[in-house]
């Protein structure tokens, strides 16, 4: 089966990545990109670091601006998904849904009416295992985004280890954030996984936060070889 | 207690979303279970096990649907939960006919009559389905979304079938299913 991927560039889209690669061809990273940081569903920091994750793993992409609004953005989805199938035969997508009865079922009901196959392997995964795969695959991820009481601007930039990970599940235990953060309390960036040829090697950032709401925005970047 | 999982998935990958889920549910509770695909059950595996969870499949995947490797269930005397499309090939089993009608989303389920599985009246769940079943005997209905009659049991087995995903949001369900039946 041909898959286009829902990308965002964070951890839960590349790892279903890995998982469906096991399985089917990735022919395509869609990503969509809000003209609004209130965006409903879409991951937003960084999403123009997606061109280069794709170039990275030598996929092709297709980036669409969304407009701001619920229903648009879904419309926007639609016309990515329709020029995927037409540019790149498309026969199934994949997201990293991990929880959200919202996200997934907005996704399935554009897939059906495209014909779609909708893959979801990440579905009701635990927070707790989730983060530990991605650390035993080798994932290099960096916390690029923070937003609940009590993340800091400590945690933005941080690269997810064993250590961090310990603090995240602290936090989780004490104030109920969900560490894998699909919530929205945490954005994640990938820098390198097994899937890239080459890893991103951030050259420039620059951090923006206030009360406990931050973002790690890359400037600049490039690829390097591994 | 061993519970035998069965997969409906023609696609592995799927397997992921819609057996996954369960088989950990189940682990969690520390139940013993062994997770077979539906082609690949042999008349011994039933033998072996207390219970049956037939699990779902993609909405486009209804190739489960093709051929008579369920006809073994009308003669299974142990408890079979069918959740999602494990319900429509309960349905089938029993001489239901299934219409098309795609629901996706959360909503509202009634309880129409009560049972082992559901406490509540009135509960939210996942629905991920392109078909309805049109009830027939032996069959009868526990509970509605709508007009559809959305859970469904043997009349006099325990056979139930939940056209909605109860590991989504109502794993109770599961959980009552295995302790209670």
């Amino acid at each position: 089966m041909r898959l286009g991927a829902l990308f965002s560039g964070g951890k839960d889209s590349c790892l279903a990545i890995h998982k469906a690669q096991a399985f089917h061809e990735i022919s395509c990273l869609i990503s969509l990109i809000p003209s609004s940081e209130e965006s409903y569903i879409f991951h937003y920091p960084n999403i123009w670091v997606t061109r280069f994750q794709a170039e990275a793993m030598g996929l092709p992409i297709i980036q669409m601006e969304t407009e701001i609004g619920e229903e648009k953005e879904l419309t926007s989805l639609s016309k990515a998904l329709k020029l995927a199938i037409k540019r790149y035969g498309i026969n199934g997508v994949i997201t990293g849904a991990i929880k959200s009865t919202y996200q997934v079922s907005r996704i399935q009901k554009i897939c059906n009416r495209l014909g779609l196959w909708c893959f979801n392997p990440l579905w009701l995964k635990s927070q707790e295992e989730l983060m530990r795969e991605i650390l035993k695959i080798g994932f290099e991820v960096i916390i690029s985004g923070i937003f609940a009481y009590p993340l800091d601007s400590s945690f933005l930039g941080r690269r997810l280890d064993t250590n961090l990970l310990a603090e995240l599940i602290n936090l989780w235990r004490k104030y109920g954030i969900n560490i894998a953060g699909e919530g929205g309390e945490i954005e994640t960036t990938v820098l390198d996984a097994p899937m890239f040829k080459k890893r991103i090697k951030v050259t420039d950032y620059e951090i923006q936060y206030r009360d406990n709401s931050g973002i790690f925005k890359i400037k600049s970047l490039r690829l390097v070889d591994k | 207690m061993r519970i035998l999982l069965i997969s409906l998935c023609s696609d592995p990958l799927s397997e992921l979303e819609f057996v996954k889920p369960i088989e950990h549910i189940l682990k969690h509770e520390g139940i013993n279970l062994i997770v077979k695909h539906y082609m690949k059950i042999s008349p011994g595996d039933s033998r072996l096990v207390e219970k049956v969870i037939i699990c779902g499949s993609a909405l486009k995947d209804n190739f489960f649907l093709a051929g008579e490797w369920f006809r073994w269930l009308s003669d299974f005397e142990k408890p079979i939960l069918g959740v999602g499309s494990g319900a429509q090939v309960i349905a089938k089993a029993f001489g239901c006919n299934l219409i098309r009608k795609t629901k996706i989303g959360v909503f509202k389920v009634r309880l129409i009559k009560e049972n082992k599985l559901v406490d509540k009246r009135v509960f939210y769940a996942y629905f991920l389905t392109g078909r309805a079943i049109e009830l027939a005997k032996p069959l009868e209905s526990l509970a509605k979304v709508g007009n559809i009659d959305c859970m469904v049991k043997h009349e006099s087995r325990e056979i139930y079938g939940c056209l909605f995903h109860p590991e989504v949001m109502s794993s109770e369900i599961i959980m009552n299913f295995i302790l209670r039946t």
